[in-house]
């Protein structure tokens, strides 16, 4: 299980009476994603940045998901195809993506395995649709 | 007498961990098909995984000579998807056969890429859920038709009765195969894979190729009436019209077709019995089961995982490399022990018991990974789901009778018989 990734960032900036001021600021960055399943249902997660996309559903008990290898990028059971508006941010197939997606029925342009895109900040809002089954 | 089959006994593996211990580590030897025919390589393999994980193993069987054994379920896990360190090309069983000696067909998953690809392509939209859902009600229907055709308050053979005969009218459905013959797609199945060097029982050399020349007459005449009809949805139909596998030479269609045969014949039948035989052997699990018979679901990737019916696949190391602290040279051949990562507690919580609803059982190594993972998946646990939904609405009870008897074989991890009797 992924533990809340707690991001610590410390800001340093000289005030113009030349007094050093630092402020702490916490933030727990959750980016949300929405999974629309074959049957058109949605479900929406919020999971600590840094969370695979497979493990945000896995971990939420999303079905259509399977994630069979723990997210070794072995199985193909976690493929989506991601909303055409969110292609450019999530980027392109990795190399053992690409061989593994070999394997699964209905393979798209926007086909991708779950395990290999990491939610950050800029994928807050993600929109992914599941196939009709894993492999 | 009617007495049924005590499950195993502490005392049994007590005394079965004493004699593994007193093994010289050197001389441990997974692939004996003497312990797979009395259940006991669950033990060299727990020595193994602990004291050493990736073990160079010598067998006495020519032809199977020196190898490396992978135990441990991360290990098996690199080894699988570095299918470009890791070759097929040389064969997925342990057994080099001399050179002229025909054993070695070509079938995909004896290939590396592309064209390994390339035909699994060709194959994959088979077990496409279209089809699945196309065959859903056809199989659950050839089971009911098997279950209640059962005999009851008399010991039989489920392995007969029920395992091959299920997986045989699957393996005829999935062919398009004449129903009257579908009996001889288990046989074929034992010819392909039994072999003199490993099984004292097995047919002659020139018999056995007799035998499979036979097979692929029968193919061929199938294949030719399917080429010169228009595309339909069998398998058979498929290869005889794919581009990646039209044009596929004599020795390459009977490779793939003994895989698929293989494939969808010598797995899911021993998952049959293996899972009832489970069951029986943990009889607070089977109250679990007719308390909520939901958990059906669960329990079918766990039965998978807990007979684990291909206990290896074989890799080649194509270029000198490092696995778990030991030196593989290139042409260094290994089996990854599916059976073992399977039991490996680093990798799956409480591996030696049976439990039907555990957390995430689908993660397992019985399919294998990578490139390579079983093509029939879905298909296999569909024929299970379905075999024990229609047990559950039928018998309050099925009774192992006597111990099984086991396979030869440390490849297929099997079953040939299993005495058994429905009350009622």
């Amino acid at each position: 299980m992924n533990a809340p990734s707690i991001n610590l960032t410390v800001k340093t900036r000289i005030s113009r009476s030349g007094l050093l001021a630092s402020r702490v600021a916490y933030c727990i960055e959750m980016p949300k994603v929405i999974f629309k399943a074959f049957n058109g249902a949605i479900t929406s997660v919020e999971v600590p940045a840094g969370t695979s996309l497979m493990r945000a559903a896995t971990d939420n008990r999303v079905a259509g998901i399977d994630g069979d290898c723990g997210g070794n990028c072995a199985c193909a059971t976690c493929h989506v195809y991601v909303d055409p508006a969110w292609t450019a941010r999530t980027g392109n197939r990795t190399h053992c993506e690409e061989d593994m997606l070999n394997l699964v029925s209905e393979l798209r342009e926007n086909s991708r395995l779950a395990c290999q895109i990491t939610l950050e900040d800029a994928l807050d809002g993600l929109t992914v649709a599941l196939p009709e089954s894993q492999h | 007498m009617n007495a049924m089959l005590t499950p195993p006994s502490n005392s049994n593996a007590e005394a079965q961990r004493a004699r593994v211990a007193a093994i010289p580590l050197a001389q441990i030897n997974p692939a004996d098909p003497q312990e797979f025919v009395d259940d006991t390589v669950g033990y060299l393999f727990e020595r193994l995984r602990r004291e050493d994980p990736v073990h160079r193993s010598h067998s006495p069987i020519p032809g199977m000579d020196t190898f490396w054994s992978v135990t441990r379920y991360q290990d098996i896990m690199h080894v699988d998807t570095h299918h470009d360190i890791y070759s097929s090309a040389n064969g997925i069983t342990l057994m080099d056969f001399p050179e002229g000696d025909e054993q070695r067909f070509a079938m995909f998953i004896a290939m590396d890429q592309p064209k390994h690809d390339e035909q699994r392509k060709t194959v994959n939209p088979i077990v496409a859920p279209a089809n699945l859902n196309n065959w859903h009600g056809l199989i659950r229907q050839r089971t009911a038709t098997v279950l209640d055709g059962l005999p009851r308050n008399e010991t039989f053979d489920w392995v007969d009765k029920v395992s091959i005969e299920l997986t045989t009218y699957m393996l005829a459905t999935l062919f398009d195969f004449p129903l009257e013959d579908r009996r001889l797609l288990p046989y074929w199945s034992d010819v392909a894979t039994s072999h003199k060097l490993t099984n004292p029982n097995a047919l002659e050399p020139e018999v056995r190729m007799a035998e499979l020349r036979k097979m692929l007459e029968y193919f061929t005449r199938l294949w030719n009436e399917r080429v010169n009809a228009p595309p339909r949805t069998d398998l058979i139909s498929m290869l005889a019209h794919g581009a990646a596998t039209r044009n596929m030479g004599p020795l390459e269609f009977m490779g793939n077709l003994a895989l698929l045969i293989v494939g969808g014949n010598d797995t899911t039948r021993n998952s049959m019995t293996g899972g009832l035989l489970a069951l029986h052997n943990n009889p607070q699990e089977m109250a679990k089961l007719r308390a909520n018979p939901a958990l059906v679901e669960s329990m079918v990737p766990e039965i998978i995982r807990w007979q684990t019916p291909l206990a290896y696949m074989r890799r080649t190391a194509l270029a000198d490399t490092e696995l778990g602290g030991k030196q593989i040279r290139k042409g260094d051949k290994l089996a990854m022990w599916y059976l073992s990562g399977n039991r490996d507690g680093a990798a799956i919580s409480e591996p030696d018991r049976f439990i039907i609803d555990r957390e995430r059982p689908r993660q397992h190594l019985s399919f294998g990974f990578g490139i390579h993972r079983c093509v029939g998946n879905r298909l296999a646990e569909l024929q299970l789901k379905i075999l024990w939904e229609e047990i559950l609405k039928r018998f309050d009870s099925i009774q192992v009778m006597g111990e099984p008897t086991r396979v030869r074989s440390s490849f297929v991890r099997g079953f040939s018989k299993l005495p058994v009797r429905i009350p009622g």
